[in-house]
């Protein structure tokens, strides 16, 4: 199966050069024959990498281990979903997935716009399939996941041979987030592909109004969904998995999936000022290019091993051609800007600057400015090499420092920059709309400081931070709130609608906003779990045997039982651990320390009581030294389960903004207004 | 069994890349521009027309004040005026991009024979939203 692998890539790498060929060629000579021709080679691409990685994925489920790949990252004993999974718990597999989402994604779009866009697609199609073309030639000549096993001989040939058993995969990635976690996060990367070529192919053919905006903006928010997606996962499993009580540790790799989203994050938003306003044209542009940038540099820095990171696990020596291609992709895209300058003009100008679209300009400048920041912070470490010779790490305090005010100014911006009306807002619209808001925020403030008692001093610390952002969220959450209301009111008095239908069909007929809103307020759930962080308390490395009891806060934890069980794939040590709140049972937690058969690494599976309040975090870390007693290392992070819950209501703000808007019916003659039933009441009393 | 496979696989793949090569037709859709000035600006217009929209929900919301509302929606009137003028410009011109995309735009829409008219002078068939024939500029309208 490894050698119908082998031949799909051969096959795809000369599919995909004559896509690109076929297509620019088909364009100059304005032959639409020759232009389907290169775009049915596009989905060839597709079918040649989906036959490819079917392969890769054949050869994981039959523990063919004549495959190195396979002898390296899985083992017999695996589980069948984690053998599929292995697919890219690796280098070469993961490179070959990422190409295959690229496929996927060009084939959607090729087909999507085959009558549409005639003469934007074939420049679309050369410039994604360009992409492709470099992976292919990735997958084929430097990091082929089906190279066959064996051992490098002094005089340069292989010595082919089958190992009996594979090393097994990586036993942190052994979760199930890590089935699901990888392909989220790629297809965000991926998915900023799109409207990059959109855009390239809206810059060669200077067709610079709204069309490749139009076209693309669905394709840009299904990307940021998935990225989005990914990095909650992702966080999600640093926090039961890694056992380090946290879910955020500003891991390069983190770091590298954080910066595409706060780009897409900042384009989401001025693309809609281009679109009421034609403004922000070059900007836009300049958005959708470095988003489909730092998506490169991201899978370049979690594959290069260019920085230390836990994702040290995939780490190769491709950073080189990497960093070519995207510098080649960089300089060709700025060219084009330059170029083409002359035909993005701005149809309108900034009239105020307490106007909505100047608050999104706003936004936009500091989720650029937080991206730098991470940017910067991520990359210290290699420019510091460079310049100095050593490499200096840029911790957490960094990031946090920079990043926490910017997230919290951009938290009050999410607030005012929805009330705010297009063009220019008076004194007195401003005062209509925040007054309310403000006041009752400043007052959950004041209240804060009375219980739970939070000490908001010195300024710049962590309680500090916390408050303004617990001040924030209400103040936000408030503004939400009543946008839902007011809108579903005046819905009411037209239609008749009672409160709910009102608030259903006010989302449904305007998805785009109304589903913004709900992500936005996921943002106001999101900050109240993230500054639960501010308190978090722990007790380190405790050692305890049967019958003994150690406490955190208002939790006592007995220790019951330690015993060991023996799979297949690991050795576990597990603990029985009740847990006592005031003096009364209120769990049992099972950590466990498992080591992993084929690779002999441990890992800790976390146990956790969770609640809206608090998560009490319980890890076991295998016994101490004469064996006698049980180490353990406890947290207790308030509020930490919001965040997950903020995950989930952006992802369906997300989905409900991807939603087409439903077309408004005529509305209903049976039933009155409100108002007009209300008059007829007061006449028949009088 | 893995060559036979490879080489039907080749083979399909060779097939669908090939096939619209020989198609008979070759309609130069890719010569079509999308954007010309009479595009952007019916898109304009839709676009200054459901911003008008959106303030008027605004304002029944309770979000601007009157001041504000009377305001920003007679420059928005403005606006959409201008634009109107234009299209009216380019279509009374005789264009021949804008009416060569409106031609293309009627028949992608399918363009049924009740959607059309013929014209008086040639007998060509027209979209009814034309004022002027595509074929030979004669008025269509009294």
């Amino acid at each position: 199966m490894a050698q119908v692998g082998q031949f799909a890539l051969a096959l795809a790498f000369v599919v995909t050069a004559y896509s690109i060929i076929a297509s620019l060629i088909g364009i100059r000579l304005r032959n639409d024959k020759l232009i389907a021709s290169g775009r049915n080679a596009a989905v060839g691409t597709f079918l040649c990498i989906t036959l490819a990685i079917g392969a890769l994925g054949y050869v994981f489920v039959q523990s063919d281990f004549s495959v190195a790949y396979v002898a390296e990252h899985s083992n017999r004993d695996l589980p069948l979903y984690f053998k599929i999974a292995s697919i890219w718990g690796g280098q070469e597999g993961s490179l070959l997935f990422w190409g295959w989402l690229l496929t996927v994604y060009s084939a959607l779009v090729v087909i999507q716009n085959r009558k549409r866009h005639s003469s934007m697609m074939p420049y679309v199609t050369a410039v994604l399939m360009t992409t492709s073309l470099f992976f292919t030639t990735m997958h084929l000549f430097t990091v082929n996941p089906f190279q066959l096993s064996g051992v490098a001989m002094p005089d340069g040939t292989q010595n082919l041979f089958t190992p009996r058993d594979g090393a097994g995969l990586n036993p942190l990635l052994q979760d199930w987030l890590m089935v699901i976690h990888p392909p989220m996060l790629y297809l965000g990367f991926v998915g900023f592909a799109i409207p990059f070529a959109f855009a390239m192919a809206a810059l060669i053919t200077k067709q610079l109004g709204d069309t490749w905006i139009r076209t693309t903006r669905r394709w840009t928010m299904i990307a940021w969904f998935f990225l989005g997606t990914g990095i909650m996962l992702g966080g999600n499993w640093a926090y039961h998995e890694l056992g380090w009580g946290g879910f955020w540790a500003w891991d390069p790799v983190e770091n590298a999936s954080l910066m595409p989203w706060l780009i897409g994050t900042a384009f989401l938003h001025s693309v809609m000022v281009q679109e009421k306003k034609g403004m922000l044209k070059v900007w836009n542009i300049i958005l959708v290019i470095m988003a489909y940038i730092m998506s490169l540099v991201g899978t370049w820095l979690t594959r290069s091993g260019i920085v230390n990171s836990v994702h040290a696990f995939a780490s190769s020596p491709i950073g080189n051609y990497f960093l070519a291609f995207i510098l080649i992709g960089l300089s060709g895209a700025l060219y084009l800007l330059f170029d083409r300058l002359p035909y993005l003009k701005s149809d309108n100008e900034m009239e105020s600057m307490v106007s909505r679209e100047s608050s999104f300009l706003f936004n936009n400048l500091i989720l650029l400015a937080s991206c730098f920041a991470v940017f910067w912070g991520t990359m210290f470490p290699v420019l510091s090499e460079f310049v100095r010779g050593e490499k200096i790490t840029v911790g957490q305090p960094f990031f946090n420092r920079v990043n926490v005010p910017i997230a919290i100014f951009l938290l009050f911006l999410t607030g005012v920059g929805p009330l705010l009306a297009w063009r220019k807002a008076s004194t007195n619209s401003l005062k209509r709309n925040f007054l309310g808001a403000a006041v009752a925020a400043l007052a959950v403030g004041a209240g804060l400081l009375i219980w739970p008692g939070i000490r908001p001093w010195p300024i710049g610390g962590g309680e500090f931070y916390a408050w303004c952002s617990f001040v924030m969220a209400t103040f936000v959450g408030i503004t939400i709130v009543r946008e839902f209301y007011k809108g579903a009111r005046a819905r009411a008095y037209g239609t008749g609608e009672n409160f709910l239908e009102g608030v259903v069909n006010l989302t449904l007929r305007n998805t785009r906003r109304y589903g913004g809103y709900i992500a936005h307020f996921a943002f106001v759930l999101l900050f109240i779990g993230w500054s639960g962080q501010a308190f978090k308390v722990d007790l380190p490395g405790i050692e305890a045997g049967i019958g003994e009891t150690f406490a955190l806060r208002q939790y006592v934890m007995r220790v019951d039982d330690l015993t060991v069980e023996k799979t297949p794939n690991y050795d576990s040590q597990k603990a029985v651990v009740s847990v006592f709140e005031n003096g009364k049972k209120v769990a049992t937690m099972l950590p466990e320390h498992r080591v992993y058969k084929p690779s002999q690494q441990p890992t800790t599976e976390v146990a956790m009581r969770s609640t809206l309040k608090e998560d009490l975090y319980l890890v076991f870390q295998g016994g101490n030294l004469d064996g006698s007693k049980a180490i353990f290392q406890v947290y207790l992070n308030p509020l930490t389960a919001w965040v997950w819950i903020g995950g989930v209501v952006l992802g369906l703000g997300t989905l409900i903004a991807l939603l087409p808007n439903k077309k408004s019916a005529p509305p209903k003659r049976s039933q009155k207004p409100a108002r007009v039933e209300e008059a007829k009441e007061v006449e028949s009393i009088s | 069994m893995v060559y036979l496979f490879c080489g039907l696989f080749g083979t399909a793949l060779i097939a669908i890349i090939v096939i619209p090569l020989f198609r008979k037709d070759n309609s130069l859709e890719s010569a079509i521009i999308e954007e010309t000035e009479w595009d952007l600006l019916l898109r304009k217009k839709d676009v200054i027309l459901g911003n008008i929209q959106d303030l008027d929900f605004e304002y029944k919301c309770g979000k601007l004040s009157d001041e504000d509302y009377r305001k920003v929606r007679s420059e928005m009137s403005t606006d959409v005026a201008a634009v109107l003028q234009k299209i009216d410009d380019i279509e009374s011109s005789h264009d021949m991009d804008a009416l060569i995309r409106r031609e293309v735009s009627a028949r992608r829409g399918g363009g049924k024979k009740a959607d059309r008219v013929a014209c008086p002078a040639c007998r060509a068939e027209n979209p009814t939203s034309n004022k002027f024939c595509a074929e030979c500029g004669g008025k269509l309208k009294a």
